[in-house]
C-alpha cells in the first residue's frame, strides 16, 4: 500500500471548513476527481508539498494516541467498529485492541515513530496527558478484553533497555480513564467506581453504563491516594486543566427535561463544583474536548450527544468578564481581586461554522481533541466525510488524523495520519508552566460522613432574566426577582437514578428522575437559608412560596464533599462580581440560627410515593403515599361511579399493527382518582400504574409528543398536573390553597373538595404539591425496596 | 488486526466525500437545527433554553428507523429520544430489535419497551413474550437475547426467569446471559448468582463474578473465593478483583497465594492490588517481595501502590 500524505494534504485543505456556495462545491468536487486522477497516474504528490517538508508545527515531538476500529479475526472476518463509540458523546466502553501511544518527532508525516505501549498490542487506550516538565505521559489502558481501563505513566525517553517504564497506578474493578496531571504531584481522572450508597448509577439514560464522576490519584501512590469527587447523576469526563490550577470537565446534565453537556470546574480536593459555561445557551447540545487557551479562554467542540464520535465542530469560547479591562488584558498576570470568570455571558465563536454542531452529516468533515501549541496555533484531529452513522452504514470509519488548524484561513495542514487508526488528542511535547496548588477545603481524610453546608446570603439575589406566573401571587407574569421575595422555603431536592429504585422501569410518566425531599429549609427576614446535607449526593433546590410551590424550578444539580460549604449569594445572582465583596461581613441570620440538619438516612427522606404494591415490594416501607390521600378524600366522587361529574368521559388511543392491520384501543379516564388498575378493551389488560397517575399525568404525556402521532380521541381533560409546576396545575388550582396567614393561593375561597363537605388537611395538600413539584414520580426507593449498596463511602468501608 | 484501506479506497474515499459535501450540502440546517424536535418537551417543560433540552422522537421517525435498520446508532439515537414518545403502533417493529445482532440495539430496545405504559406488559403482549421465550424457545441465541431483556426490563417476574434459566437451561450462553441479567436487575436470584459462579462453564463463572458488584446485597464472598483456584486465568483474575471490591478481608490469604504464586501476571496483579485495598498488613511480606522481584514490571508497581495500602 502507498499512501499520499503530501496530497492528502492538500485535498483536506480544500476540504477544510471554509465557506463556500453549492456552486462551488460542486465546481470543487469536480477539480479533485481531475487532481486525483492526475495525481494517481503520476505517482506523485500534489499541492507541491513534499512529504519531507517541515509542517512548520514549531515544537521537537508531538504526542497522541491512535484508536483502532478494524479488527480482521484469524478466519479473516472483519469486524469494525464504528458505532460502539458512537452511540453517545460520554460513551466510555468502546474498547478494540491495538490502539499505540505515539510520539512523533519531528512532527510530520516522515517523522520517527515512537509507540510507548508497544509490549500492549491488545490495548486500548482512554486519554493521556504530558507532564509539566514534559518528560512523562500518564494515560489510561485497557491492555485486553478482560481488563478495565486502568491508569499507568511512562517516560517519554526510553531507557536503557529501550522501555518507557511503565507504571501501573490503579486497578481492581473500575474504569478510570481521560487522566491529566495536576499541580501538587496529583492526577485527575473521570472513574465509574462505585462508591455511594446508590450502588453502580448505571441509570435509565446511560442505560447499563455506569456514571462517571472525577477521582485524583497521586504520581507516586497511586490507588494509595486515592479520592473520589461528588457523584453526579450521569456523567462526568473530559477533565481539563485549568490557568488557576482548578479542573475543568464536561459533564452530562440530566434533570427532567435538560439533557445536554455542560463545562463545570472543581478544586483540586473536588469543592466548589461550579459551571463555567454552557449552562445560558450554547451553539450545540455538548461542550467536550476542552482546552483553556488563555485564562477563561477555551477552545472545545460542539457537537451532538449522539451519533457524531465526540466529533462537531471547533469551537471558541469566551468567558471573560468583559466588564472588567484586567481580565481582557492578558499582560496583567494577577487577577486577585477581580472576578474574571462570567459564565452567565459566555460568547461562542465557531471557528469551523461549516461544521454541524448537531448530528447530522458534515459536508466538511468533523474535529476532535483540539489542542494549543505554543505559540497559540491548534492541533486538531479532523476526519473528511460525514462522520456521523453514514460512515456506519457504508462500513467506511472515518479517519482522524493530526492537523494543525488555521482559524483565519480555516484550512488543515496534515501533520500525521495513520489511515488504519483514529489519531487523537495530540499535544505538543514542551514543557509548561505549572499552576499553583490549590490547598485542600476539606480534609483528605475526611469523614466521609460529615454533612456538606448548603445556603444562599440572601435567596433574592439573581441574574437570571425570568418570570414566573400563574396563580393570585403572580398572575400573568412577574419578573424572577420580584417573585423570589415571596420565597419563604427552599427546598432541597435529592436526585437519583433507577438503580436506587429496584425493579422500576421508570420513574413515572414524566422525564424526572427518583427524587427525594432531603427537607425545606426556612427563609429568613434577610432572605438567607442554610442546610447541612448529606455528602456526594446531588441536590437541585426549589425557592418555595407560602403555599408550598416551587417558584423556580432549579436545573442543575449541585453536590459537595465531607465537610465543604456550598453557600451561594443569592438565587444564581450576578456571577461576574467578586462574592467575597457581596457577602456582608455579619453573619446572615441563617448563620445565627444555626443550619437546618437535613441528613436522614435514605429510609426517612421525603419521598413522595404514589402508592406501593406489597406483592411486588414486600419490604417496602413509604413513609406517605399520594394514593391514600385519593383514597380517603376524592376517590369516593372521582372513580367513575354515581355522583361522579365526570362520569362516562374518556379518552383513548389506538394502536395499529402492521402487517395484520389489528388494532388496540386503550381508554384513559377523565378523571378517575381511585387506584384501580387501568383496564383495556382487549385481553382484560391491566395496566403498570392505577388509574388515578394516568388520569392526572397521562395529558401532560401526550403534550409532549402532541403532533407526532395519533391523536387522542375523546374528552381530552386539561393539564391536570404540570410537572414541576403545581402552581399552573388544574388540580392544584381546582383544589386551591390557603396559606399561614389566611391568604389563598388563586384569590378566591373557594376551596375543594370542602365545598363538597371534605376536607383536605394543609399536610395532605402539600404532599400532592409536592408530588407534581418534585417531578411527577410515580416510584420511589422507599416504595420498591431499595437497599443500599454494602460496599459504600459513606458506611466508610472503602474510601479510600 | 489488519488495514483496511487500500489506496484505492482513499481516493475512492476522498471523491465519495467531496461528492457528498456538495450533495449534502442543503441539508446542513435542517441536521443542525436545535429545536426541531423539542416543540413536545418545550411545551411541556418551558423556560428551557433550546440547546438544553431533551429532543424528542417522532413516532413515524421511530416506526421508519427501526423498520429499515440500516443504521444502528440511528435506531439507539431514535429509540432514546422517544423515550416519552407514546407510540403504540411503534412497538411491534421495536420488539424484534430486542434480538437484533447488534448487543447495544437489544439493549435500547427493551429501555425503549420497558418505558411504554401501553402494549408492552399485558397478557400475551412483550414481556409475557420475552418470558415465555427464555423458558422454551428451541434457539439459545434467542433465549439468550431473551434473558439479557429481561434483565434490561428490570421487573420483578424477570428474577425469578432468569434465575430458573441458570438452575436449568442446558446452554451455557442462556445461562451466561441470565446470569449478567442478574447485576442490571440488581438481585442475587435467591442464591441463583451463587450457582452461577460454581458453574462449570467459565462464561458463566465471569458474568456472574461482573454482576456480584453490581447487586447492591451480594455477600457470598465464600463462592467468589472458591474461584480463586479455578483452571481459567481469567476466572481467577476476576475473582481476585471482586474479592477487592467486595472489601472480602476473609480472602486476604487467598489472594496472598494467588499473587504469590500464579503463573499469569495479570491474575498476580488483581490479587496484588485487591490485597491493598483490603488494607491487610498481613499481606506485607508478599507484597514486598513481589515489589521487588516479581517478573513483571506492572506487578511489580501494583505491588508497591498495595504496599502503600496495608502499612
Amino acid at each position: 500500500m502507498r499512501h499520499f500524505p503530501g496530497l492528502l494534504a492538500c485535498l483536506r485543505e480544500s476540504l477544510a471548513a471554509r465557506p463556500r456556495s453549492l456552486a462551488s462545491r460542486r465546481s470543487l468536487a469536480a477539480v479533485l476527481v481531475l487532481a486525483l486522477a492526475g495525481a494517481a497516474g503520476a505517482g506523485g504528490v500534489a499541492c507541491g508539498s513534499g512529504a519531507k517538508e517541515d509542517t512548520g508545527v514549531g515544537v521537537s515531538a508531538i504526542v497522541f494516541e491512535s484508536r483502532a476500529h478494524t479488527v480482521v479475526g484469524e478466519s479473516g472476518q472483519v469486524s469494525i467498529n464504528v458505532a460502539g463509540g458512537n452511540g453517545q458523546v460520554l460513551d466510555y466502553t468502546r474498547y478494540v485492541p491495538g490502539a499505540k501511544l505515539r510520539m512523533l518527532s519531528p512532527p510530520r508525516p516522515d517523522g520517527t515513530l515512537t509507540n510507548l505501549i508497544e509490549r500492549y498490542p491488545t490495548a486500548d487506550l482512554n486519554g493521556f496527558d504530558l507532564s509539566f516538565d514534559a518528560k512523562t505521559v500518564v494515560f489510561s489502558m485497557k491492555r485486553n478484553a478482560e481488563d478495565h481501563y486502568h491508569l499507568y505513566t511512562a517516560s517519554l525517553d526510553a531507557g536503557p533497555a529501550g522501555d518507557h517504564a511503565i507504571r501501573q497506578l490503579t486497578g481492581g474493578d473500575a474504569n478510570d480513564i481521560t487522566p491529566i496531571f495536576v499541580p501538587g504531584g496529583r492526577i485527575v481522572f473521570a472513574t465509574d467506581q462505585m462508591y455511594t450508597v446508590m450502588g453502580t448509577r448505571a441509570d435509565e439514560y446511560n442505560h447499563s453504563r455506569a456514571a462517571t464522576q472525577l477521582a485524583s490519584i497521586s504520581v507516586d501512590g497511586g490507588d494509595a491516594d486515592r479520592r473520589l469527587a461528588s457523584q453526579n447523576l450521569s456523567h462526568t469526563v473530559a477533565p481539563f486543566l485549568r490557568h488557576n490550577g482548578k479542573i475543568g470537565y464536561s459533564r452530562w446534565e440530566h434533570l427532567g427535561a435538560v439533557n445536554d453537556v455542560k463545562l463545570f470546574e472543581t478544586s483540586q480536593d473536588f469543592t466548589q463544583m461550579t459551571a463555567i459555561a454552557g449552562q445560558h445557551g450554547k451553539p450545540g447540545n455538548s461542550l467536550v474536548n476542552v482546552r483553556e487557551i488563555e485564562p477563561n479562554v477555551f477552545v472545545a467542540i460542539t457537537t451532538s450527544r449522539n451519533r457524531t464520535i465526540h466529533a462537531g465542530s471547533l469551537i471558541k469560547i469566551d468567558a471573560r468578564n468583559q466588564t472588567d479591562p484586567a481580565c481582557l488584558d492578558a499582560k496583567v498576570i494577577d487577577k486577585s481581586g477581580h472576578a474574571c470568570l462570567d459564565e452567565e455571558n459566555a460568547k461562542y465563536e465557531m471557528l469551523t461554522p461549516d461544521v454541524p454542531t448537531g448530528a447530522g452529516p458534515s459536508p466538511v468533515g468533523r474535529y476532535r481533541t483540539p489542542s494549543a501549541l505554543p505559540d497559540g496555533r491548534l492541533l486538531v484531529s479532523w476526519a473528511e466525510g460525514a462522520v456521523n452513522d453514514l460512515a456506519e452504514q457504508s462500513l467506511t470509519p472515518p479517519n482522524f488524523g493530526v492537523y494543525l488548524y488555521d482559524p483565519v484561513k480555516r484550512v488543515n495542514q496534515l501533520v500525521f495520519d495513520d489511515r488504519d487508526m483514529w489519531d487523537l488528542n495530540a499535544v505538543a511535547v514542551t514543557p509548561r508552566s505549572e499552576p499553583p496548588v490549590i490547598g485542600d477545603l476539606v480534609a483528605r481524610n475526611a469523614d466521609p460522613n460529615a454533612p456538606v453546608r448548603i445556603g444562599s446570603v440572601d435567596v433574592t439575589q439573581t441574574s437570571l432574566n425570568e418570570s414566573v406566573s400563574g396563580g393570585a401571587l403572580f398572575g400573568e407574569g412577574v419578573p424572577l426577582a420580584q417573585a423570589l421575595k415571596s420565597a419563604v422555603k427552599v427546598r432541597v431536592i435529592e436526585g437519583f437514578s433507577s438503580e436506587g429504585a429496584k425493579g422500576v422501569t421508570m420513574f413515572g410518566l414524566t422525564m424526572d428522575e427518583g427524587a427525594a425531599i432531603l427537607g425545606e429549609a426556612d427563609v429568613n427576614p434577610d432572605g438567607s437559608w442554610l442546610a447541612e446535607i448529606p455528602a456526594y449526593t446531588p441536590v437541585h433546590l426549589q425557592p418555595i412560596d407560602k403555599f408550598g410551590m416551587s417558584i423556580r424550578n432549579q436545573r442543575l444539580w449541585i453536590q459537595g464533599m465531607p465537610g465543604e460549604d456550598r453557600r451561594c449569594i443569592g438565587c444564581h445572582e450576578k456571577r461576574a462580581v467578586d462574592a467575597t465583596r457581596a457577602r456582608s461581613p455579619n453573619p446572615t441570620v441563617a448563620e445565627q440560627r444555626q443550619a437546618q440538619q437535613f441528613l436522614m438516612p435514605v429510609s426517612e427522606r421525603t419521598e413522595v410515593s404514589w402508592t406501593v404494591d406489597l406483592t411486588k415490594y414486600p419490604d417496602a416501607k413509604p413513609k406517605a403515599l399520594v394514593q391514600d390521600i385519593l383514597n380517603k378524600k376524592c376517590a369516593s366522587c372521582h372513580s367513575g361511579g354515581q355522583g361522579d361529574p365526570f362520569a362516562g368521559m374518556s379518552y383513548s388511543v389506538t394502536q395499529t399493527t402492521p402487517g395484520t392491520g389489528a388494532t388496540q384501543t386503550y381508554t384513559i379516564p377523565y378523571l378517575d382518582l381511585s387506584e384501580k388498575p387501568i383496564t383495556v378493551v382487549y385481553d382484560r389488560r391491566v395496566a403498570t400504574y392505577p388509574s388515578s397517575y394516568v388520569s392526572l399525568f397521562f395529558p401532560a404525556t401526550l403534550e409532549m409528543g402532541m403532533g407526532m402521532g395519533a391523536a387522542p380521541v375523546g374528552n381530552v381533560p386539561p393539564k391536570w398536573a404540570v410537572v414541576n409546576d403545581a402552581r399552573n396545575s388544574a388540580l392544584i388550582k381546582k383544589l386551591n390553597v390557603k396559606a399561614a396567614d389566611g391568604s389563598f393561593a388563586y384569590g378566591t375561597e373557594a376551596r375543594h373538595p370542602e365545598d363538597k363537605g371534605i376536607a383536605l388537611t394543609d399536610e395532605e395538600r402539600l404532599t400532592l404539591i409536592r408530588a407534581i413539584d418534585v417531578g411527577g414520580q410515580f416510584y420511589t426507593r422507599q416504595n420498591t425496596g431499595f437497599v443500599p449498596y454494602e460496599g459504600a463511602a459513606s458506611a466508610g468501608k472503602i474510601y479510600p | 488486526m489488519n488495514s483496511k484501506n487500500g489506496k484505492l479506497g482513499v481516493l475512492v474515499g476522498v471523491i465519495s466525500a467531496a461528492a457528498f459535501a456538495c450533495l449534502s450540502f442543503g441539508t446542513q440546517s435542517a441536521h443542525s437545527a436545535p429545536t426541531a424536535a423539542t416543540g413536545g418537551a418545550a411545551r411541556m417543560y418551558p423556560g428551557i433554553a433550546p440547546d438544553q433540552i431533551e429532543e424528542l422522537a417522532p413516532g413515524d421517525r421511530i416506526k421508519a428507523v427501526t423498520a429499515q435498520r440500516n443504521s444502528m446508532s440511528a435506531i439507539w439515537e431514535t429509540l432514546e429520544q422517544g423515550e416519552k414518545v407514546e407510540c403504540l403502533d411503534c412497538i411491534p417493529s421495536v420488539e424484534p430489535l430486542m434480538y437484533d445482532g447488534d448487543p447495544r440495539t437489544r439493549e435500547i430496545a427493551a429501555w425503549w419497551l420497558r418505558r411504554r405504559i401501553f402494549g408492552v406488559f399485558g397478557p400475551g403482549e412483550v414481556y409475557e413474550r420475552t418470558v415465555a421465550k427464555l423458558a422454551s424457545d428451541p434457539n439459545p441465541r434467542t433465549r439468550a437475547f431473551a434473558a439479557e431483556a429481561l434483565g434490561e426490563f428490570l421487573l420483578a417476574p424477570g428474577i425469578e426467569a432468569v434465575s430458573a434459566a441458570i438452575e436449568r437451561d442446558a446452554d451455557p450462553t442462556v445461562r451466561a446471559a441470565a446470569a449478567s441479567a442478574l447485576g442490571r436487575l440488581n438481585d442475587d436470584g435467591k442464591g441463583a448468582l451463587s450457582k452461577a459462579l460454581g458453574d462449570a462453564d467459565a462464561r458463566v463463572k465471569l458474568a456472574a463474578l461482573g454482576s456480584a458488584t453490581k447487586v447492591n446485597t451480594f455477600s457470598d464472598q465464600i463462592s467468589v473465593a472458591k474461584l480463586l483456584g479455578d483452571g481459567d486465568a481469567k476466572v481467577r483474575r476476576r475473582a481476585a478483583e471482586v474479592l477487592g471490591a467486595l472489601g472480602a478481608k476473609d480472602a486476604s490469604a487467598g489472594l496472598a497465594a494467588l499473587a504469590k504464586s500464579d503463573p499469569d501476571a495479570d491474575v498476580r496483579n488483581a490479587a496484588c492490588h485487591s490485597l491493598g485495598a483490603l488494607h491487610d498488613p498481613s499481606a506485607r511480606a508478599v507484597l514486598e517481595d513481589l515489589a521487588k522481584s516479581d517478573p513483571d514490571p506492572l506487578v511489580r508497581s501494583q505491588a508497591q501502590i498495595a504496599l502503600r495500602r496495608v502499612l
